[in-house]
């Protein structure tokens, strides 16, 4: 015990010397940007020379990725890679509470919460370096998802067949609407996680390449804005199942067919699984526990983007800070062209992480589109209760806030891509070169932005048109929509009629 | 003048230069503005309280959204007042740079046409809060609640206030002097955005003015080099403006397409007296033209920021510099507008646009509308 302790002082020291040279190198030797997988080496020096910059060049789709997997032999020889003989519930040091400020780090616990409920099943999320991760078919995280995906479309199924069995209205699909995207969107974050392994070794590489943080605070900027918006987010959600299991008891209590309160509510919870089975208790469980996991996806699905928009607006505004650095002042083409270079390969993230999870945004969009028209059109309803009214009205706003930020947070990478041309603007007379002229084209004819599967960008202007689009639906369906009372025990007891049925065997 | 009416708690506007401004929490005018703002949330509660009980409907929360967009204008303005001695001087700073005014009369025509919309406006709009007391006064004497006739006016125009408390003399003049706050309001914050966009818009007059006294000579290129400066610092200044009152913008337009709406629908309704409809197409009359206004307004800045583009065609091919070749890509690529939120931006486009969804919406809303009397 006590030898473990001192070896990991001795590495932790030996590690600033280390860190301390190879900054020493970088002061020294000036950059090599390419070559280098190690921070201390990844400070620019200005101003650059010529064969330096040659050295630059826009990501290539093998280039990055096979530089590192090749480079691993010399991993074991480079102290800034060496694995900590790791222990359970070892003590932390300040080293496990100081950012180096990429996104993998900030990202990685929040994915290992997303793993127990059964999304992303990728290993080694919160390893130091991304290199660690991987994915294969016959890991447990893996075959944990897969039981999800496989349950979830049993109930799926189930759920559509009741869903059937009834008159079909824009409200009474609202359960199979749900279930269904919960299984596209699963089944698309397993399709993620196996690409996320290479695509996340590429955002580091990029980070890299990118200014560097002035302070410790600028690298800690990103994993807060991150950490905050998933617990807020994660949080509210909660509160709103909470909301919604206190209303289904009181629904229950109130209008109680059994004399059991447990089986009264499991009845209410998992409806459309005793529509087909008889009641019993471990089915009940079941069918609660897999509402929670696919409540909980709902709202990470939402999360998610948002999380990956703020990433790469982190990206674009490294960029741009330190663009705004040099507002005004002469700088030779070279520094341009170099500049120019780190913004597209910022862009090039930008499109491979829209083509991995536009899928994911699509779904997130539609579903809350969807779910807003219903629960909009639910409030015209009378509520029963004041119970069943603060749920309703929780989950509404919830609802709206949910979507708003989804497409605010999303919108501002666009934005942000945008910033680089007041730089450009104000480039005086005597630095205007072709290089610039070719960099304020490219910013100005570019659209950056994340996709919902390339059918709409997602700009400030599309949540305009969203609303717009919502109040029209909203007005015709309002047309044909009867307000009813939503909690009422008629359509409850027709269920336990058709359990008893049943129950005794037909 | 605004700060008579609560808005805009700046100290020194009528100073010479812009140096006199500052803005404080604690100076006088801002805690005048404060004290309104309390004010008018409590008004707002009490009106939520009034309209919770009718059935919500497009048409009754119509006293409600005029509350809480008046409420939400005030804290855009006392947010503003806050930027705004920096944004003043930042101002200044660019109007310094531009090139020099040419005779008198030009100096004077900003200020000579920016008071002459403000009196307009203003005038028109105690017009309509005349008519309005009227119509009311009108109304009280026609079908009277109490025998007092003062009092059965107030009953009727502070209704919200008389649903909770009981009947004081005291209470109807503090209600109504409210009520004219308000409606001051109201009608400022649209005259405000306008006058930030005759403002913005005659900064780009000044340099067409002076590039079309060049137009189709030879120039060096550093006259077009110093142009071109000075049109970027217009457009910095612009997005500068546009981040501090976008907020402003945004309210007065989705104030004024829902009230538009609103009174688009009224006016099916049979009037139940002259006076009552002279007040009511008066109104609905100037509501459309303010909103015309402001949205032609604001749009100028647009297209006001694209008529260098038609001069830099006649330079001659001798002289077509790179510098030129720059300006004109720049001015091509850019869109400079003022934005509600950057939601939106304003242009002679969406005037169009918003006309259409509100057709849209009429067709719609006519549907539900019964017919009644509007008392």
């Amino acid at each position: 015990m006590k030898l473990l302790n001192n070896f990991n002082t001795k590495l932790a020291k030996y590690r600033k010397n280390a860190k301390k040279f190879s900054k020493n190198i970088s002061t020294n030797v000036g950059t090599s940007l390419t070559t280098s997988h190690n921070d201390g080496l990844a400070s620019m020096k200005l101003p650059v020379t010529r064969p330096q910059a040659l050295r630059m060049q826009i990501i290539s789709d093998s280039d990055h990725y096979h530089s590192y997997f090749t480079s691993r032999t010399d991993v074991p020889n480079n102290e800034e890679y060496l694995e900590k003989p790791t222990k359970f519930l070892q003590k932390a040091t300040k080293d496990n509470f100081m950012y180096e400020g990429h996104f993998h780090e900030a990202v990685g616990k929040i994915l290992l919460i997303a793993q127990c409920f059964a999304m992303m099943p990728v290993r080694g999320v919160t390893s130091s370096h991304p290199r660690y991760l991987s994915f294969s078919w016959t890991h447990i995280r893996t075959i944990y998802c897969l039981i999800f995906i496989t349950c979830s479309a049993v109930d799926s199924i189930i759920a559509v067949y009741k869903v059937l069995n009834a008159p079909i209205t824009f409200n009474n699909i609202e359960p199979m609407i749900f279930r269904i995207a919960i299984l596209i969107v699963c089944v698309s974050a397993l399709n993620l996680a196996r690409k996320w392994p290479e695509l996340m070794v590429q955002w580091h590489s990029l980070e890299q390449q990118l200014p560097e943080y002035s302070s410790q605070k600028e690298k800690r900027r990103m994993a807060d804005k991150i950490r905050m918006v998933f617990f807020v987010g994660m949080i509210l959600s909660l509160a709103e199942h909470l909301l919604s299991v206190t209303q289904a008891i009181y629904f229950a209590a109130r209008c109680g067919a059994t004399d059991d309160p447990v089986k009264n509510f499991l009845l209410i919870a998992s409806d459309h699984l005793f529509y087909i089975f008889p009641y019993s208790y471990l089915l009940g469980w079941y069918g609660k526990l897999l509402n929670v996991m696919s409540t909980f996806i709902w709202n990470y699905m939402d999360v998610f983007v948002m999380i990956m928009s703020i990433g790469l607006t982190y990206m674009f505004k490294r960029v741009n800070e330190n663009l705004e650095k040099f507002k005004n002042k002469q700088m030779p083409a070279v520094f341009w062209a170099e500049r120019r270079v780190q913004y597209r390969n910022v862009c090039i993230l930008c499109e491979k992480v829209d083509n991995a999870i536009s899928m994911i945004t699509m779904v997130s969009f539609s579903n809350n589109l969807y779910f807003i028209c219903v629960q909009l059109l639910k409030s015209r309803n009378n509520m029963s209760s004041a119970v069943s009214m603060v749920y309703f009205y929780f989950s509404l706003v919830f609802l709206f806030l949910r979507s708003l930020a989804v497409s605010l947070y999303s919108a501002a990478i666009y934005d942000e891509s945008r910033k680089p041309l007041r730089v450009l603007r104000s480039v005086p007379k005597e630095s205007w070169c072709l290089e610039v002229k070719r960099f304020a084209t490219e910013i100005s004819s570019d659209l950056v932005a994340l996709s919902g599967m390339k059918f709409f960008h997602l700009t400030r202007k599309l949540v305009l048109s969203v609303a717009g689009t919502i109040v029209t639906y909203e007005l015709v369906l309002i047309q044909f929509y009867e307000p009813t009372d939503l909690w009422d025990c008629k359509s409850l007891l027709k269920n336990f009629k058709h359990q008893k049925l049943l129950a005794s065997g037909k | 003048m605004a700060q008579c009416f609560c808005l805009m708690p700046v100290r020194g506007v009528l100073s010479k230069s812009v140096k006199g401004l500052s803005f404080r929490w604690l100076s006088f005018r801002t805690s005048y503005c404060l004290a309104y703002m309390a004010l008018t949330v409590a008004d707002s509660l009490l009106t939520l309280n009034l309209v919770r009980r009718a059935e919500l409907d497009v048409r009754n929360i119509e006293p409600m959204v005029f509350h809480t967009t008046i409420f939400l204008a005030s804290i855009g303005f006392l947010r503003l007042a806050s930027k705004w001695p920096k944004l003043m001087r930042r101002w200044q700073q660019v109007e310094r740079q531009l090139p020099a005014y040419r005779t008198w009369q030009e100096r004077g025509e900003l200020a000579k046409r920016i008071k002459t919309v403000t009196f307009v406006l203003i005038t028109m709009s105690l017009t309509e809060h005349l008519l309005s007391t009227i119509s009311a006064i009108h109304f009280a004497n026609y079908c009277p609640a109490t025998s007092d006739p003062i009092e059965s006016f107030f009953r009727n125009v502070v209704d919200q206030v008389f649903l909770v408390f009981n009947y004081s003399p005291w209470l109807a003049w503090l209600g109504k002097i409210e009520n004219i706050l308000l409606t001051f309001g109201w009608t400022y914050m649209d005259v405000f955005v306008l006058i930030i966009g005759i403002g913005l818009s005659s900064m780009f007059k000044r340099i067409k003015r002076q590039m079309e006294q060049h137009k189709g000579q030879a120039m060096p290129e550093s006259f077009w080099c110093e142009i071109r400066r000075q049109y970027m610092l217009i457009c910095d200044l612009i997005e500068e403006v546009d981040e501090a009152v976008s907020g402003i913008i945004m309210l007065s337009f989705a104030n004024n397409l829902y009230f538009v709406c609103i009174q688009c629908l009224k006016s099916i309704n049979t009037m139940p007296s002259i006076a009552h409809a002279i007040y009511f197409y008066f109104s609905f009359m100037f509501l459309l033209a303010r909103t015309l206004a402001v949205s032609l307004y604001l749009a100028e800045v647009n297209d006001r920021s694209r008529d260098p583009l038609a001069i830099l065609k006649y330079v001659p091919t001798n002289a077509y510099h790179i510098e030129v070749e720059r300006f004109a890509m720049e001015i091509n690529s850019m869109s400079v507008t003022m934005t509600g939120l950057r939601y939106f931006d304003i242009t002679r486009k969406l005037v169009l646009t918003v006309a259409g969804t509100i057709v849209t919406y009429e067709l719609v809303l006519i549907q539900f509308e019964n017919k009644g009397f509007l008392t």
